[in-house]
């Protein structure tokens, strides 16, 4: 071999080394976007909203209930309400992770769930005594 | 014509073999990060009797966010709501979580923990003024 075809040869795979890792651009399963969602709405004595989201890869999803207010005042409402995350069934949410939150700004639920289809829902569970309106901001990938 | 000096492949191996540690190596960084947590922010305006004013701002990281209604008036004495959330999704208003009724302070009236992400302040009037009346609030967030 001669010395310049050793030195073409060995800048050929100097290159090759110093390039870009494929891997790192290419999409895979543990890199994921984040969707963050701000879901309002209101709620009437015993009542409940849901909203159905896709989960493109697996992950965390969280949530909270960020705002409960009087729809007459905007002013907040001292009361708590259920949240609960689940899949969509029929015309409704059927949750598998609920819980009592009062209003807050940081995450109050964190489920992990596969990719696919699921709801987050409000609900009243008994604390009303008018209706309010609501503000749960929640992240998906 | 005097003949070229000879080059040895293993000169040439180990001087192809350095360029190649030192052009993989990560690019050093020229400056120091700059620490941009908490940040100060200010808020002003006014705002009409029955009114209220309200703005969005950004935690960059979960943390506290302190906010402190730092001037009002005239009077200056003039007591409001002041209170936080997050922003609509449409951008049309504030949907607060916690509110105090606040009169001008050096000390924070609002501490609240947050997660990373969007939220506003919002300040109004509790049905006390009645006078237009400005204000300054200061926000330190993450």
């Amino acid at each position: 071999m001669t010395a310049r075809l050793l030195i073409v040869a060995l800048l050929a795979a100097l290159a090759v080394a110093c390039g870009d890792d494929p891997s790192s651009t290419a999409p895979s399963s543990t890199t994921s976007t984040t969707t963050t969602v701000t879901y309002a709405g209101t709620i009437d004595v015993g009542g409940s909203r849901f909203y159905s989201f896709s989960n493109a890869a697996a992950g965390s999803v969280t949530a909270f209930l960020a705002s409960v207010t009087s729809p007459a005042t905007r002013l907040p409402v001292a009361v708590p309400l259920e949240i609960g995350i689940g899949v969509p069934a029929g015309t409704g949410c059927s949750t598998t992770t609920t819980q009592m939150v009062a209003p807050g700004l940081v995450p109050q639920m964190t489920v992990s769930l596969a990719a696919g289809v699921f709801c987050l829902r409000v609900a009243d569970a008994g604390e009303l005594r008018a209706p309010v309106a609501f503000a749960v901001r929640f992240s998906h990938p | 014509m005097t003949p070229r000096p000879r080059v040895g492949p293993r000169l040439i191996v180990s001087v192809v073999a350095a360029l190649a540690l030192a052009g993989c190596d990560d690019a050093a960084p020229t400056t120091s990060p700059t620490p941009t947590s908490p940040v100060t922010e200010t808020f002003s305006g006014q705002f009409t009797p029955g009114g209220s004013a309200a703005r969005a701002f950004t935690a960059a990281a979960a943390g506290t966010v302190s906010i402190t209604l730092t001037q009002i008036g005239p009077p200056s004495d003039a007591a409001v709501g002041l209170g936080i959330g997050i922003p609509q999704s449409n951008g049309s208003g504030c949907l607060l979580t916690q509110t105090v009724a606040a009169s001008a302070s050096t000390a924070p009236q609002i501490t609240a923990a947050v997660d990373a992400g969007t939220y506003c302040v919002r300040l109004y009037d509790t049905g006390s003024l009645v006078t237009q009346v400005a204000f300054i609030v200061t926000i330190v967030r993450p």
